[in-house]
């Protein structure tokens, strides 16, 4: 059982805080009917909440504040290569929300962003003229639209992941993921299913998910809703993403896969994505000082490039064995391991 | 500790009377009121002056800043006389009319269910009414709140700007009281009076909420063990480098179950002559704390 309640958004905010010019977009509408009883705050720019010096994450999650806010450009950045590009040559990212509603530890967005409050990108339109001239320069393009957030978690305030689906038919070269933890079966199981939306769901053992992934549904919730997504014929990726290397997950890593695959039918599983905790070294330093009894902080690692990440010979070591579990049920060329 | 910042000592009354406070007789520039855990100063009209108050207030030797909720409390005006007086409210938005920055707390979000919230405009001279109110302040984005009241003051953004630059997010907050609509040259002493008190216990209640569940953020573990680090540290002649790198390891060794001070004790009667010595030394001592077995 997680330690900790699911915190998927639910009209969970006493403060929302509108930009003036965000107030007339119908994603401003849809969300503040559904807050009725939030204060509404008029705001110039969401930075002046946003990037306030000297704001605790800690307690903005156990108060969280929403920002509705107008994009400006650009609305597509690079792919980064922290991240696994499955493949693709063009591989993007985009942000229609910026930061979480549940609270992982290892979350890099914590030492990214000096606000833990979420900010909500109204603008769509925007957004979706942005990707479609993008999306037209590349045969085969990759989005992913859930990296600083979980979209699919934000769905009961307002269907991002709804609104980008209508967008596909425009866009034949394009591939989108959408990755979450979340258990929102009902946004499964209504959303029409299509080749290039793909849903990537973060999967890990029930003990690693009540040490790290604070307000996340367990793992139970989770299979359950992958199964809901492959039963409505949705592309589904697994991501064992971040795995950690402490001693006391060994055995329950091994459970793990084998739990998994007993679970969930590997022959229908479009890919997987496997890695190792890594953080931008800014980014890590910056997390340790707010979370300073943090286990996970004050491990040993090595950093290659800015990047602070598990040393090579135990990523060796613990990547065959998980690997030779994972290979017994997927084909090589479908696991993706960064 | 609980503080505030309180323009005039008329506002500042009832407060110093509940906490028992006594005045502090040391020179101050601005009048300091203590008790246990409660701290007040008297400012003086107008945000310079709530700004060098603040300032002057966190800057006090026995403050711990980390373990601080300032308030800044008085009374302002409401553009809307649909708010009875005496109507006590938290700011969750301050601006300052002069450069039209806004200032936002994060504690206001937590006093929600116990008081409402209010937008609070800080102005150079007294709120003089609707009709007198600098321009910006028309413009329908700042006057069509169906749901937050729209008050005046005159420190407010001078207390946020400087709480900003020493406390976090969640450590400083305006409440406020409307005594009047518009300042008008015959405003009745006893309005404020009975503002102030129609206002206080809710405030009182509030208060008392904001202090017991204020937010901690984590010590880190090895606080515990800094009186024997630091003998350490002066024994070993350790570099502050060096004496980092100790607290770290100290740290990860209490949140392993494990016993550090048993480890660090050993060490406390060793002596170290020469740079090498010491970071001979310092990585036994390292050592020890790594391969020491959790309790």
């Amino acid at each position: 059982m997680p330690s900790y309640p699911s915190s998927e958004t639910n009209g969970r905010y006493n403060v929302i805080y509108v930009e003036n010019h965000a107030f007339d977009y119908p994603v401003s509408q849809a969300i503040l009917a559904k807050n009725t009883g939030a204060t509404i705050i008029r705001i110039h720019n969401y930075k002046d909440v946003f990037n306030r010096s000297r704001q605790n994450p800690i307690y903005q999650k156990q108060h969280p504040s929403l920002i509705l806010a107008v994009k400006p450009e650009p609305f597509l950045y690079l792919g980064p290569d922290v991240c696994q590009n499955f493949g693709y040559d063009a591989f993007y990212y985009s942000n229609f929300l910026l930061n979480c509603p549940f609270d992982c530890e290892y979350c890099y967005l914590g030492g990214m962003y000096t606000s833990a409050h979420t900010v909500a990108f109204v603008n769509t339109e925007d957004f979706r003229k942005s990707i479609l001239d993008t999306s037209r320069k590349h045969e085969r393009m990759l989005l992913a639209l859930s990296y600083d957030t979980d979209l699919a978690a934000f769905d009961g305030m307002y269907s991002y992941t709804r609104e980008v689906s209508g967008w596909l038919n425009d866009m034949p070269g394009l591939s989108i993921e959408i990755r979450t933890k979340s258990a929102n079966t009902a946004l499964i199981q209504n959303l029409r299913p299509s080749s290039s939306l793909i849903f990537a769901f973060s999967l890990s053992p029930q003990s690693v998910i009540d040490r790290y992934e604070r307000h996340t549904p367990g793992l139970e919730a989770r299979i359950r809703t992958v199964k809901a997504a492959l039963s409505a014929g949705h592309p589904v990726r697994l991501c064992f993403d971040p795995v950690f290397t402490d001693d006391t997950f060994r055995e329950d890593y091994d459970l793990f896969f084998e739990h998994i695959f007993k679970r969930l039918p590997a022959d229908k599983i479009r890919d997987v994505s496997y890695g190792f905790f890594r953080m931008n070294d800014a980014f890590f330093k910056r997390i340790a000082r707010y979370r300073p009894n943090s286990l996970l902080y004050l491990d040993d690692y090595e950093i290659t490039d800015h990047v602070v990440g598990v040393q090579s010979d135990l990523r060796e070591s613990v990547s065959s064995r998980h690997l030779e579990k994972i290979y017994a049920h997927i084909p090589k060329e479908r696991v993706f391991v960064l | 500790m609980l503080a505030f910042v309180i323009a005039i000592h008329r506002e500042a009354e009832g407060l110093i009377a509940h906490f028992g406070l006594s005045k502090d007789m040391h020179p101050h520039p601005f009048a300091i009121y203590r008790g246990e855990s409660v701290i007040l100063t008297v400012s003086g009209v107008g945000k310079l002056n709530a700004a060098m108050a603040t300032t002057y207030l966190l800057s006090l030797p026995d403050i711990h800043r980390d373990h601080v909720i300032l308030v800044n409390y008085g009374c302002c005006a409401s553009w809307s006389s649909t708010l009875p007086i005496g109507y006590l409210s938290a700011a969750v938005k301050v601006t300052d009319s002069d450069t039209h920055h806004d200032y936002f707390s994060d504690l206001a979000s937590y006093v929600i269910p116990h008081v409402p919230l209010s937008e609070l405009v800080c102005l150079s001279s007294p709120f003089r009414g609707a009709d007198d109110a600098p321009t910006f302040i028309h413009s329908p984005a700042i006057t069509e709140h169906p749901d937050v009241p729209l008050l005046f003051d005159m420190e407010s953004a001078g207390f946020c700007h400087a709480a900003g630059k020493f406390l976090h997010t969640y450590q400083y907050l305006c409440l406020k009281v409307v005594t009047d609509y518009g300042l008008r040259s015959d405003l009745s002493l006893d309005v404020l009076d009975q503002a102030l008190h129609s206002g206080k216990t809710p405030l009182l209640d509030l208060i008392e909420r904001l202090v017991a569940n204020a937010f901690q953020p984590e010590a880190p573990a090895e606080r515990q063990f800094e009186p024997i680090l630091f003998e350490l540290s002066q024994k070993l002649r350790l570099t502050h480098q060096m004496q980092r790198s100790l607290a770290l390891e100290v740290r990860k060794s209490a949140l392993m179950n494990k016993s550090p001070e048993e480890v660090l004790s050993r060490y406390l009667h060793t002596e170290t002559a020469t740079r090498q010595e010491r970071r001979v030394m310092l990585d036994a001592l390292i050592s020890e704390l790594r391969n020491q077995r959790p309790i």
